[in-house]
């Protein structure tokens, strides 16, 4: 083993000594030595600040420090922050301005902020945007970030109650402005999300990766890495050889390759070992031979004749014969004779370039054994169900045998929504060991995990009617799927299907393939499917307002569905706030003023989007309930609320606690969330797709609702009036005029009906088109959203700045207002930064073009424009108290709204993703070439 | 996480101890603030098993006299950049060291570090993995460079944002060798290969403890832009550094521009004698950017296209000296 030296410094206060190797980072001591598990690692390498630590109150990064060289310094870590009275107010301030998503980023940003301000007690706003510069975060846009180091910088007292301000409608707690229960452990280093778990004789694994992007196995020898002292398992993609796939349908996934490898970085082998670098170390040692294939790197060569088969086989052993793995196509109404007829029509071709969802936690699964059996696996996942459900079949086990707990997740964004390697891995390692065993990916391994936004190829044209209406729509898009289906069954789907709202359409026809390719497979990214499509709609929509002059605003408005609407594809809009988006951003970014008068280079863009609150119906077809909750009470007077959803940063368990308050008037503070663990909890399909506030809040409302009905029934007949005397505010109910606090009422109700527990399911609703395919892209309800950006152009360089971004967002219901926010900041953010900066590039043989947070470049906190965030609250009567989505239709718009403001302000057209200096440049001189021969 | 290789720190008491140890290690590397180091070892980019710690015995601060700058090269960014007497007599400098990477990169990262940063690639800084699925390259266990698609050179970018504006103003550079002082002029110090070591013209004992930069008289002023795809964290796709001294009606006395980020050398532009003696109007401006962009040949090495950033260097030009120059008979 290396030789370690003890070195002395002093942490949070305390002097440690501790023994260290030479090359030791701060970063791996304070985590792994002195268990100071609140400083994080996203990248390993200076790119993202996750790592950040003070030292003699200077932020640093802790991933490029030698521990040695902190020798007799005093560091702060996140865990120092916090005095003797409690957590400082700033990390209060944090959490009350609803600055904590997922969190991971956050003990970073703080102690950048608490440096900031112990240097300057009142800066300004572009101080503290300079001051945060290093630290990325993916959640949140950055917006409460601002707000939360501005309020800490401020005079008046932080709230210490949970609501921060009134309930809605007459509502006791839905609506009201809240804290999350669950941002103070995550702004004190306390919250334990994957990696934070270490178990007793813990070893670690490590996944070999393939380096072509094609290439048959010839052979595998693990031999020589089992010959390595410390070395305790390996195993190779014949030791697991079920297939598996999120969708039941298309499961053309191993756990790890067997015969081909498809894309650079799938895992052909597996090590386990007693710490990270041994496992490093062993997995380098295993001798694989390779015999190279030629590779397919985009769809236009998989689909050319005689190209390469990225599976020469199905996953029931059938000859496939080309490289599509979905086609499908539908029309609704004559699409040629309406575009035959139309007054404008706008057609050519567009590519989105795809992105990765980019969470700054790395994927992380821990696995152990019981003495008899069975297997628990903690995984940073977004699907404990599924995850639960495949494990069982991957590894041949009795489900009942398999617990899957997600603890606290650092940001998934749908990167995390299916399983990986490394949970079945970490598992079947753990057997073969004997011991726990931690896989945690390096973020290299995250991009080749992937599962991210689709590319796609548009040829797409629209037609326009005299008056403005959208006559036709005819879209053939050619989907880039890399190497496995994951839920590319459903995104074919989507990439038309979702289209069809909130613009109306006369008639329309698409038809969507998703192709195969030798890259890392394409997933759901926030959006899933339908922010693609959107970007050819709404750019092809102005411009063909622009031919007929009329105003990008009234164009939409003339042809935006309304509440009840059906779409042409047989969607129900059980609500549709769009035309109050639209009100409310041309309010607020004084459209009517402006839009005529803008200085030159600068100009104002509009998009509009729908998107889904769930899909209707569940992935594996059941009939049981998609979302259920049990809630149960004590006698302190305190309830638990248990639901299999997972907390992945989005506030599901914020939610679920304030619906449950909202029913039996036990404050927030009063309820704990247990979430995600399949062995504690009833099944929720997991959090995905927006699904969760609508159906796991419908579950929960109906559990909270049964308690309620309870405490109203043993409160009256105690009080001896009828139950319409019987009143409920938080903490205290009235019966009869006197109070009765909600404990006690609680006792009342366990006295009269026993021990306390009620349920609540969400069942499917039979909803969608009737025809083949019509189910797909159903949903429950839907939002709706528009933005307004406004974008400054360099015309001598090509060089974009995104000013500011006004988004209104038809939410149903904000049940939560902050968190709503949160959401549509977040995703403000996350669309503007794959318009302008991320690219999913490869190089010639597969390799992606900058695997790491450097290379790609996801917005700090100075490339993020001003966000205002407004709500709009349609409610539909599906949804728990009306609410419907917030967590991805805010997204959508952002990237046509930022096109079409370039275009107003330049002339510029982009058609194709992401916009860089170059392609903008290339774009206003085609736009003056057109403009010369036009004259 | 990306374990660091086995190296062993040495903790120097003194500079001539550094360079002693140096002698006894010829592969050490010389460790400062380590946010460029640390993570090019975590990347597999030196084969080395010795670094020599600075962060303790190099000088640090500022000092004016005899019409010199002083820096001592352990000085920390985020102190330059604040420093009065960097701010009152050479401004430009402070404002380029507040252009690298990010505030939590610039509370750690020293200025000689900075001046000595290895070279950067698109096909070199990544990790072993990557550069083994790709075919090592002549700067690193390999005999091809993937840019230019041959074996002559490294081309890797000089992405340092100091560089350009030093060579701009002249700097001179006091290094600590085995065999003893050395002054380079940094005009002289970088290789036109990119390879490590080697891509300076120095000895690799040498141990950079200084710079010196001739104080600004009269109208002498400078400038340094930097194109970037994000506003924090990104090295630079260009840098153009601009130091221009004018008489009191605005006549050009001295014109040097330097652009970074493009090649292994930054590029000091030649033939802008037509501009002497003369005011700085539109049209020698133009002039002026057009012959930088002539001489300018990006590297596909970083980020952004050849052909863009050629165009952007006449544009950075050209806005650089529109901010430098002093009206025409003021
Ligand atoms: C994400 C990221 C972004 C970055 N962005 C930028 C950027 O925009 N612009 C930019 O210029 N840099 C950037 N850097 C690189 C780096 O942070 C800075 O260049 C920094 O100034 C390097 O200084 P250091 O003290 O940390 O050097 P170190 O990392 O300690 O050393 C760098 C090199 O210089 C040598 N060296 C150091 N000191 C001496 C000395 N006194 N004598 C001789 N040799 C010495 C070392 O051996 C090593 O080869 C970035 C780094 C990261 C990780
Ligand atoms: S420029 Fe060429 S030789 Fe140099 S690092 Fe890049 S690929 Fe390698
Ligand atoms: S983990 Fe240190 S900067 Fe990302
Ligand atoms: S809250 Fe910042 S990354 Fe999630």
């Amino acid at each position: 083993m290396t030789p370690r030296e003890s070195l002395s410094f002093v942490v949070n206060g305390e002097r440690v000594e501790v023994p260290v190797a030479s090359a030791d980072t701060l970063l791996e001591v304070l985590r792994y030595h002195l268990g100071l598990t609140g400083t994080k690692q996203g990248c390993d390498k200076g790119d993202c600040g996750a790592c950040t630590v003070l030292v003699d109150g200077r932020p640093i990064l802790a991933c490029c420090t030698l521990a040695r060289e902190v020798a007799d310094r005093a560091v702060t870590t996140i865990e120092g922050l916090a005095g003797s009275d409690g957590p400082s107010r700033l990390q209060r301030a944090f959490d009350q301005a609803g600055a904590l998503q997922c969190g991971f980023c956050q003990p970073g940003m703080m102690l950048s902020a608490s440096a900031l301000l112990s240097r300057h007690p009142r800066p300004t706003t572009d101080q503290i945007k300079a001051a945060l510069a290093g630290n990325l975060c993916r959640c949140t846009g950055y917006t409460k970030i601002v707000a939360a180091v501005e309020l800490a910088a401020s005079d008046p007292p932080l709230a210490t109650s949970v609501q921060l301000g009134p309930a809605a409608d007459g509502r006791i707690m839905v609506g009201a402005p809240a804290r999350k229960p669950d941002a103070i452990a995550k702004a004190t280093g306390a919250a334990r999300y994957a990696d934070d778990i270490t178990l007793p004789r813990m070893a670690h694994g490590v996944i070999l990766r393939s380096p072509h992007a094609h290439a048959r196995i010839v052979s595998i020898d693990v031999g020589p890495a089992l010959a390595l002292e410390g070395v305790y398992a390996a195993m190779t993609g014949e030791d697991l050889a079920i297939t598996f796939g999120i969708i039941p349908w298309t499961p053309d996934e191993t756990v790890l390759a067997r015969g081909v490898v498809r894309y650079v970085g799938e895992g052909v082998a597996a090590v386990a070992a007693r710490d990270e670098a041994t496992a490093r170390v062993a997995a380098a040692a295993i001798r694989v031979e390779y015999e190279p294939l030629p590779a397919v790197l985009s769809p236009a060569h998989a689909m050319a004749d005689g190209a390469p088969l990225v599976h020469t086989h199905d996953w029931k052993g059938r000859p496939r014969e080309d490289n599509v793995c979905k086609d499908v196509s539908l029309e609704f109404g004559d699409v040629d004779q309406a575009l035959a007829r139309a007054a404008v029509v706008v057609e050519g071709e567009w590519h989105y370039g795809g992105s990765t969802h980019a969470a700054i936690e790395p994927h992380c699964a821990v696995a152990s054994w019981g003495p008899d059996g069975d297997l628990t696996v903690h995984s940073s996942t977004q699907v404990s169900h599924y995850l639960h459900r495949e494990l069982a079949k991957v590894l041949e086990l009795d489900p009942a045998r398999v617990r899957v707990i997600a603890p606290t997740v650092g940001g998934a964004f749908g990167g995390k929504s299916e399983p990986f390697d490394l949970e079945f891995c970490a598992a079947f390692l753990a057997r073969r060991a004997g011991r726990p065993v931690k896989i945690l990916y390096s973020r290299e391994e995250v991009f080749a995990a992937h599962r991210g936004r689709h590319p796609m190829d548009f040829k797409f044209s629209l037609g326009l009617d005299a008056d403005g209406r959208v006559a036709a729509v005819d879209s053939d898009v050619i989907v880039d799927g890399g190497a496995y289906h994951s839920f590319g069954l459903v995104t074919t789907y989507y990439a038309g299907q979702l289209l069809t709202g909130p613009i109306g359409f006369g008639t329309y026809r698409f038809r969507s393939r998703r192709i195969y390719t030798n890259k890392p497979a394409c997933g759901p990214k926030r959006g899933h499917g339908s922010v693609q499509p959107r970007f050819p709609l709404e750019t092809a929509l102005d411009e063909a307002a622009l031919a007929l002059g009329l105003d990008p605003i009234e164009v939409r408005r003339r042809n935006a569905l309304g509440n009840g609407a059906t779409t042409i594809n047989g969607f129900r809009l059980g609500s549709c706030g769009i035309r109050e988006c639209l009100d409310r951003v041309e309010a607020a970014s004084e459209w009517k003023r402006r839009y005529h008068a803008m200085p030159p280079n600068r100009g104002l863009g509009v998009a509009t989007s729908m998107y889904i609150s769930g899909t209707a119906y569940p992935i594996y077809p059941n009939e049981m309930p998609q979302s259920g909750v049990v809630v149960r009470a004590d006698r302190s007077g305190r309830l638990t609320v248990f639901s299999g959803t997972n907390e992945i940063g989005q506030g599901s368990s914020a939610m679920l606690a304030a619906v449950v308050a909202e029913e039996t008037g036990v404050p927030v503070e009063r309820i704990t969330v247990v979430a995600g663990d399949t062995e504690l909890t009833p099944v929720d399909l997991g959090s995905y797709s927006s699904r969760v506030t609508l159906m796991a809040g419908e579950a929960a409302r109906q559990a909270g609702a049964a308690l309620g009905r309870a405490m109203t029934e043993a409160l009256a007949e105690h009080a001896g009036v009828g139950l319409d005397q019987v009143t409920r505010a938080l903490g205290t109910w009235h019966a009869g005029g006197r109070p009765y606090p909600t404990a006690d009422v609680l006792v009342l109700a366990e006295t009269k009906f026993g021990t306390l527990a009620t349920t609540g399911g969400f069942r499917t609703i039979r909803v969608g088109g009737d025809y083949r395919g019509g189910t797909i892209g159903a949903s429950p309800a839907y939002s709706a959203t528009a933005h307004v950006a406004e974008v400054e152009v360099d015309p001598d360089t090509g060089v974009v700045v995104v000013a500011k971004i006004w988004a209104a967002h038809d939410c149903g219901r904000a049940i939560s207002p902050i968190a709503v926010e949160g959401q549509i900041e977040g995703s403000v953010y996350m669309g503007f930064s794959e318009a302008m900066l991320e690219g999913w590039e490869f190089r010639d043989n597969g390799l992606p073009v900058g695997p790491n947070l450097l290379d790609y470049r996801i917005a700090t906190i100075l490339d993020t424009p001003v966000i205002e965030a407004m709500i709009v609250e349609e409610p539909d009567p599906n949804g728990p108290y009306g609410a419907k989505e917030a967590g991805e239709g805010p997204l959508h718009p952002a990237i046509p709204a930022i096109a079409n403001a370039i275009r107003h302000a330049c002339g510029a057209r982009l058609r194709h993703l992401p916009f860089t200096p170059e392609r903008v440049l290339a774009a206003i001189r085609a736009a003056a070439a057109n403009a010369d021969q036009r004259r | 996480m990306m374990r660091l290789p086995e190296v062993r720190v040495h903790v120097p008491a003194s500079l001539a101890e550094a360079v002693a140890l140096h002698s006894r290690h010829p592969g050490a590397l010389y460790l400062a603030g380590g946010t460029d180091l640390i993570p090019n070892l975590k990347h597999r980019l030196y084969d080395t098993s010795d670094l020599i710690s600075l962060s303790r015995i190099l000088p640090v601060g500022v000092a004016v006299a005899d019409g010199e700058v002083s820096l001592g090269a352990g000085s920390l960014l985020v102190d330059l950049i604040e420093d009065p007497a960097l701010r009152t007599h050479l401004p430009a400098l402070a404002e380029a060291l507040a252009l690298v990477a990010g505030p939590l990169h610039r509370n750690r990262a020293t200025l000689g570090g900075n001046v000595m940063l290895d070279t950067r690639c698109l096909y070199y800084n990544q990790t072993p993995a990557w550069r083994a699925a790709l075919g090592h390259c002549l700067k690193k266990d390999g005999d091809f460079c993937h840019v230019i698609g041959s074996g002559k050179r490294c081309v890797a970018a000089r992405a340092n944002d100091s560089a350009p504006l030093l060579m701009a103003l002249d700097a001179q550079l006091d290094f600590l060798t085995a065999a003893g002082p050395l002054v380079v002029p940094i005009r002289r110090l970088y290789a036109i290969d990119g390879r490590f070591p080697g891509h300076c013209h120095t000895p690799p004992s040498a141990l950079l403890t200084g710079i010196r930069v001739p104080a600004p008289r009269g109208l002498r002023r400078a400038t340094y832009r930097k194109v970037r795809r994000r506003a924090a964290i990104d090295f630079p796709q260009l840098g153009v550094a601009v130091a221009l001294e004018q008489d009191e009606v605005g006549r050009t006395a001295s014109l040097v521009v330097v652009l970074g980020a493009l090649m292994p050398e930054p590029r000091l532009v030649k033939q802008l004698d037509f501009a002497l003696g003369r005011g700085l109007d539109d049209t020698v401006i133009d002039r002026v950017a057009a012959v930088a962009a002539e001489q300018a040949h990006p590297q596909e090495s970083i980020h952004g296209s050849s052909d863009w950033r050629k165009e952007v260097t006449a544009v950075e030009t050209r806005r650089a000296l529109h901010s430098l120059r002093v009206p025409i008979g003021r």
